[in-house]
């Protein structure tokens, strides 16, 4: 059997039976998607309350001083609900979304030609009161207009004096629904799975071994040493592997129950997507874990590599949040930069932006050239004496 | 047989091993002695491949140490001091790796594991995970990995380190066994008693030199004192003896 084969047989073996190896693979890959569980079953509950044509009950307070006021509402999907004692009280301790609240001489007022006040109480704390409050103030400032626009008419001036200018708008990459956002966190989230998913394995086969001391024993077997060192990497690589694999289907459940009918149309994540995603991740562990053998293979102790290792996903997590909130169209200098690549990429394929074959070409093969050359490079440290015994 | 001739390692600014040479013959048992600090460890991590000698030159049955490394490493059988095992593992699994990295497998590999566990008194521990074992455990399954290549030179570093009196007999007997076999055995310890008893030849090794190297008896008689113990001392520290 080829020395690459049996090193990887025993560590997959050894690295199974670990508790903290299958954690930090399969268990906390899942965090991420339990989160976006949690978020989007919120939010598709906060979005309903501005979708037009829902009804909506409000608390609106001296509702019998402006019944025209409250027809109108109506129409909108407000419904007028009895006054609730201390109305500030029951907002602030979100029993009420918001509430309206209508002088006594508020019909008088506009009958008379005079500014009406109606208040909108809100706790802009809460992104479900801030959404409600939107909507009452849109469909307040309309019933002020068809106002206006009355007043208007009855001294002969057209109502379009009111709108000189019209905005149009021409919208070409539009900002969705809310739950579609939740998609877009989606790269940052996959990029510290990459570098975390196989960490505690390849922190395990070198510093972890050469601790326990069988290293020195594995180093003197008749293997030339970059064979050891790769049958170990592939080790580290299936279980990173592993941990994106968890990770995918978790966020691929979640995403098509609790997330179900929440995106806008044409973006989603279905066995396409997640298939996309896998084959962009690919190339991408061979570099992350060919650094995270480096780091292993440089530091002293299996403390040592455990902090560098802990700090090395914050390098994509920079670019990744941006990625969130900014499309980064893909262009052929990003795909030279590895990890970034994938990042930009994934990024793009969950917006349904189409990646050319030829960056997805540079992309992988720029990514697994500089795996192998760190993968050389750690090749060459398995040959120094401060592998086995550091000073 | 293993031949040194030569060798110097140093750390740094310390010398630790300084134009080391001697020969370990095969059908004999060769002692490594010498206090701490003397260097012993150091010479045994040359020999078994894991540190590289600043000057000097090895032979492995006439194979060069470093031109013909993984020949030479195939005829070498190692007990480090650091026994090594991987506690996930069980001792056949450990067993297994180790004849797998020295090309053995299929039913050639197993049923050798089986002849070697038998003739380690290993049936109550061959298929437990090793986390737990015994130092009398860890032996066994270090010594089992020493044999199963059935390499012709033996490198055994502390072997008797932390054994009771039944088990460090057990060990004597093996190793008197394997001389008997004509294997090359270079034994390591710090318990002169034990290696004045069971070695043909003694290395006496100080601040990194070869300060002696002769039979038991030839020392005794060199030094004019009985004890192996009192022999070393005036080997080792002229001056304070």
């Amino acid at each position: 059997m080829n020395p690459v084969l049996v090193v990887f047989r025993k560590e997959m073996r050894d690295n199974l039976r670990d508790r903290r190896s299958l954690l930090s693979s399969l268990i906390y890959p899942l965090l991420g998607p339990l989160l976006f569980a949690a978020l989007l079953s919120v939010t598709t509950r906060t979005a309903s309350v501005q979708e037009i044509g829902t009804q909506q009950p409000v608390p609106v307070i001296g509702a019998e001083a402006a019944p025209e006021l409250v027809r109108h509402l109506a129409k909108l999907g407000i419904v007028a609900a009895p006054p609730v004692a201390d109305i500030e009280a029951a907002v602030a301790e979100g029993r009420v979304g918001a509430a309206i609240v209508i002088p006594a001489d508020f019909a008088r007022r506009l009958a008379r030609g005079d500014v009406a006040e109606v208040t909108v109480i809100n706790d802009a704390s809460s992104l479900r009161g801030e959404i409600l409050a939107g909507r009452l103030a849109r469909a307040l400032t309309g019933y002020g207009r068809t106002i206006a626009e009355q007043r208007l008419a009855a001294r002969g001036v057209p109502p379009e004096t009111l709108e000189p200018v019209l905005v149009n708008n021409v919208i070409l990459e539009e900002r969705r629904s809310a739950a579609d956002l939740f998609l877009f966190m989606l790269p940052p989230f996959l990029m510290f799975t990459l570098f975390i998913g196989g960490v505690y394995v390849a922190i395990d086969v070198t510093s972890g071994e050469r601790e326990r001391g069988s290293f020195e024993y594995l180093m003197a077997a008749p293997v030339p040493r970059w064979q050891i060192m790769l049958g170990k990497f592939f080790a580290a690589y299936v279980f990173t592997a592993l941990s994106l694999a968890v990770q995918l289907g978790a966020f691929g459940v979640v995403f098509n129950t609790v997330g179900h009918g929440a995106f806008s149309e044409g973006i989603g994540f279905g066995p396409a997507q997640m298939a996309a995603v896998a084959l962009i991740a690919l190339p991408a562990m061979v570099f992350t874990v060919a650094i995270q053998l480096t780091i292993a293979a440089m530091t002293r102790s299996f403390k040592e590599a455990q902090t560098w290792l802990g700090l090395l996903p914050m390098v994509p997590a920079v670019p990744g949040m941006v990625t969130v909130f900014l499309p980064l169209h893909p262009q052929m200098w990003m795909m030279t930069v590895p990890v970034f690549s994938q990042l930009v990429t994934i990024a793009a394929l969950l917006r349904g932006i189409a990646i050319s074959p030829a960056h997805a070409a540079v992309s992988a093969l720029a990514t697994v050239a500089a795996g192998v050359l760190l993968l050389r490079w750690v090749a060459r440290l398995f040959e120094r004496e401060a592998m086995v015994f550091p000073g | 047989m293993i031949k040194v001739e030569n060798i110097s390692k140093s750390f740094q600014a310390v010398k630790a091993l300084d134009t080391v040479g001697f020969t370990a013959s095969d059908g004999c048992i060769t002692g490594l002695v010498g206090p701490n600090g003397a260097g012993k460890t150091t010479l045994m991590r040359i020999l078994y491949t894991v540190l590289a000698p600043d000057s000097g030159r090895i032979g492995i049955d006439g194979l060069d140490l470093r031109g013909q490394r993984r020949a030479a490493q195939r005829r070498i059988g190692i007990l480090p001091d650091t026994r090594g095992l991987y506690p996930r593992l069980t001792a056949r699994e450990q067993i297994r790796y180790h004849g797998q990295l020295h090309g053995w497998e299929g039913g050639r590999l197993e049923q050798r594991i089986d002849e070697v566990a038998a003739a380690l008194g290993m049936d109550d521990i061959i298929d437990r995970r090793s986390k737990g074992f015994s130092r009398g455990q860890t032996l066994k399954v270090g010594l089992a990995r020493a044999l199963l290549h059935d390499p012709p030179n033996l490198m055994f570093d502390e072997p008797t380190n932390g054994l009771d009196v039944a088990s460090s007999r057990a060990l004597r007997d093996l190793v008197r066994d394997l001389r008997a076999r004509g294997r090359c055995i270079l034994f390591c310890s710090h318990i002169i008693q034990e290696v004045a008893a069971l070695c043909d030849r003694l290395v006496v090794l100080s601040r990194g030199r070869v300060v002696a190297d002769a039979t038991p008896d030839e020392l005794r008689a060199a030094t004019g004192k009985d004890d192996m113990e009192e022999v070393l001392l005036a080997i080792t520290q002229p001056a304070a003896a």
